[in-house]
């Protein structure tokens, strides 16, 4: 695809998107924050900042508390507050910093956490180095052998796994992960948002891990789930396509049947276009017969009762528009096969990655076709052309999280200290205003799908001599004469934010 | 006036059609061809040719979204006309745009099938959310500056630029599972 057919793509965008970005406002409206600014000036101007700050505490979003109630803006003259809805929700969330769990609770162990957040390197752009250390005591008179769950936010392609180390030596984690961490949502009309499921909802907030991880039904479908995908299906192949007349940049092999959508359901892979008319069942698939695209996957999968019978007709381009036809021929293979032994080859031509990260890829796929594609008995509109890539490029993209387990004996009375060293991706978000030009954005969770009582929770800042804080719910004062840069935190808070600039990036630009 | 009534007014080739249109949307159709155009000249007479092409264009059609409609054939016309007068006559703004598109493209042929490419542009947007894809758009459909994103948006512009980073290289990852050399 050359640079000028890029070009046309873009310019062909649906009217509907294109609407939708001259319609688009920040989720929360300029008055809304101007007028939240405005109420809390006036507490901290009468009340004294002492109890602006616990007012502020008190005025968070959720049921549980938040350290997010401690923020400053220090950019500003004035030191003004930041309100807790203004780092909520973020354009682009890198997900939150999770805490230790037991895969079974156990109180006779006890935790200490100790974080290090260190900004060498180029951390505005690739991350923090997170040193997320646990110190397990073991309380009761008899050894206790727990299976550690680490949990993490990652994706499919990019899983960035933690290094554990268990009392300083490196340790092998068995890796589990859940479904993606999102859901789906509607398309934006001249109405407001629809209550379709053609859209991927991912998660902007740190609230949405709270809800996800809260109960444990998450944490237990990742270790326990079965999504063995089971049933057989009828292929047909497509290999050798050739055009034997005629010249078309985007000539087109199209397949034709009759189907009844009751009785049938077809799924297609590395296939361009499907038509189906309801109300004469008649069934179309095309794919474009490209030069050099010969070893690619195409076929398409049959449910329920098969094709009686099919055609084959070439055409000068994806209209498939009679009058355009054009002699192309292909080799068409029928196999009866189970959904298990598909899907591991196609996910393995969709992807090529190591037989560990093929596997976890497959398995994700299995999950996403049970829960919301064809299997799931309700399909989100997304997938309902039965296209498998849009469905296999959801499952590779998309936030979710992962579980390294590692199994440790702690002796009676004693301690040891698990410590995972991991990079943090930043989350942007949209709602700081100009105040917060270069802003980064580092969530923490305490406890959130954790059943560990901590009795001790620390953050360090290391390196962090560039680094402005423009929002620190921690309570680190870098700039200190002191050289301060560690915080006591409480570990009831749920959840404590870090907002962070790079001084260096600032005197650049 | 509501869109479905300026539309009445060209199908029923009222002369009105024309004024309503520009009380309407005449801004907005400046600001798109100014994002592409740099003479003041060649935007005024770009809004004033897309009135015509609207007028050419209604009847027959009968567009559901004005709005869209209009902004279409101001883009295209400012571009032809950028291309027209060579890359001189055009915004630098519109320029580097253009050139982080074609960042993405390879030295192929060019594709003929202008269905399949919108599918595929429909489906890439569908799959993105709903921020990025406001971000995408504007930068690369409406040629909005980077700094205008992101003031509208409430956030830095080396925010935005990291985005659209992001949002390119999923495009190509896309383009590459769609079966395209890119």
């Amino acid at each position: 695809m050359n640079a000028q057919d890029i070009r046309r793509m873009v310019a062909l965008a649906p009217d509907r998107y294109l609407d939708e970005a001259r319609d688009w406002r920040p989720r929360r409206p300029y008055w809304l924050r101007v007028t939240a600014m405005a109420a809390c000036l006036c507490l901290v101007a009468g009340l004294g900042t002492a109890l602006a700050l616990t007012l502020w505490t008190a005025g968070s979003e959720t049921s549980g508390s938040s350290g997010d109630g401690l923020l400053f803006d220090s950019s500003g003259s004035d030191n003004e507050p930041i309100g807790v809805a203004d780092v909520n929700t973020f354009m682009n969330y890198a997900g939150p910093l999770l805490p230790l769990t037991l895969e079974t609770a156990n109180d006779s162990i006890t935790a200490e956490r100790a974080l290090t957040y260190d900004f060498s390197g180029s951390w505005t752009t690739e991350g923090i180095a997170v040193t997320d250390s646990y110190t397990l005591t073991n309380t009761s008179g008899e050894d206790q052998t727990v299976t550690l769950l680490y949990p993490f936010v990652g994706t499919l392609d990019e899983v960035n796994a933690p290094t554990l180390t268990l009392d300083g030596e490196t340790v092998d984690a068995t890796l589990s992960f859940g479904g993606r961490a999102g859901g789906y949502t509607g398309v934006w009309d001249e109405d407001g948002l629809d209550d379709s499921s053609y859209n991927l909802d991912e998660p902007d907030c740190w609230t949405d891990y709270q809800s996800l991880l809260s109960d444990g039904s998450y944490q237990a479908d990742a270790l326990y789930g079965d999504w063995s995908v089971e049933g057989t299906v009828v292929v047909y192949w497509f290999t050798d396509t050739e055009v034997l007349s005629g010249e078309s940049d985007a000539a087109t092999l199209a397949l034709s049947a009759q189907i009844d959508s009751d009785a049938t359901t077809v799924y297609s892979y590395g296939i361009n276009g499907r038509g189906w008319d309801p109300e004469t069942g008649d069934f179309s698939a095309s794919y474009f017969v490209q030069e050099g695209d010969e070893s690619r996957l195409r076929c398409l999968i049959v449910v329920g009762e098969d094709f009686t019978d099919y055609t084959l007709q070439g055409y000068e381009d994806g209209g498939c528009t009679p009058g355009t036809e054009m002699e192309i021929t292909a080799t068409v293979t029928r196999q009866e096969t189970t959904w298990a032994e598909l899907l591991d080859t196609l996910t393995e031509d969709y992807w090529t990655a190591d037989e560990t990260a093929h596997q976890r890829f497959l398995r994700g796929v299995c999950e996403c076709l049970l829960r919301y594609g064809g299997l799931s008995g309700s399909t989100a509109d997304r997938y309902e052309d039965g296209r498998l890539e849009e469905l296999f490029l959801d499952t590779l993209v998309c936030d979710r999280v992962f579980y390294a387990a590692v199994t440790v004996t702690v002796p009676a009375g004693e301690s040891v200290t698990l410590t995972a060293r991991l990079t943090q991706a930043p989350s942007y978000d949209y709602d700081c205003g100009d105040s917060g030009g270069g802003l980064r954005g580092f969530d923490l969770l305490t406890s959130v799908g954790s059943n560990l009582t901590f009795t001790d929770l620390t953050a360090a800042l290391v390196n962090a001599e560039d680094v402005e804080l423009v929002m620190d719910g921690y309570g680190f004062d870098p700039v200190n004469a002191d050289g301060f840069t560690q915080a006591v935190l409480d570990p009831d808070c749920d959840r404590y934010f870090l907002g962070v600039r790079s001084l260096s990036d600032e005197e650049e630009n | 006036m509501e869109d479905s009534a300026i539309v009445q007014l060209y199908w029923n080739r009222s002369e009105e059609a024309i004024p309503e249109t520009d009380a309407k949307y005449g801004r907005l159709l400046a600001q798109v061809a100014r994002n592409i155009l740099r003479d003041a000249l060649d935007v005024e007479e770009c809004v004033n040719d897309c009135y015509l092409g609207a007028w050419n264009a209604m009847p027959p059609q009968r567009p559901s979204a004005l709005r869209s409609f209009l902004c279409r054939i101001t883009r295209n016309l400012a571009l032809d006309r950028s291309d027209y007068h060579h890359a001189a006559r055009r915004n630098v703004n519109c320029t580097v745009s253009l050139e982080e598109l074609d960042s993405l493209g390879d030295d192929r042929a060019p594709l003929e099938d202008e269905v399949a490419l919108a599918d595929l542009m429909e489906r890439f947007l569908a799959g993105l959310r709903p921020e990025a894809r406001v971000i995408f758009l504007r930068r690369y459909w409406f040629f909005d500056p980077v700094k205008d994103i992101a003031r509208q948006l409430g956030c830095s512009e080396d925010r935005i630029s990291a985005i659209l980073s992001r949002t390119r290289k999923r495009l190509r990852t896309y383009l590459r599972q769609e079966g395209y050399t890119v």
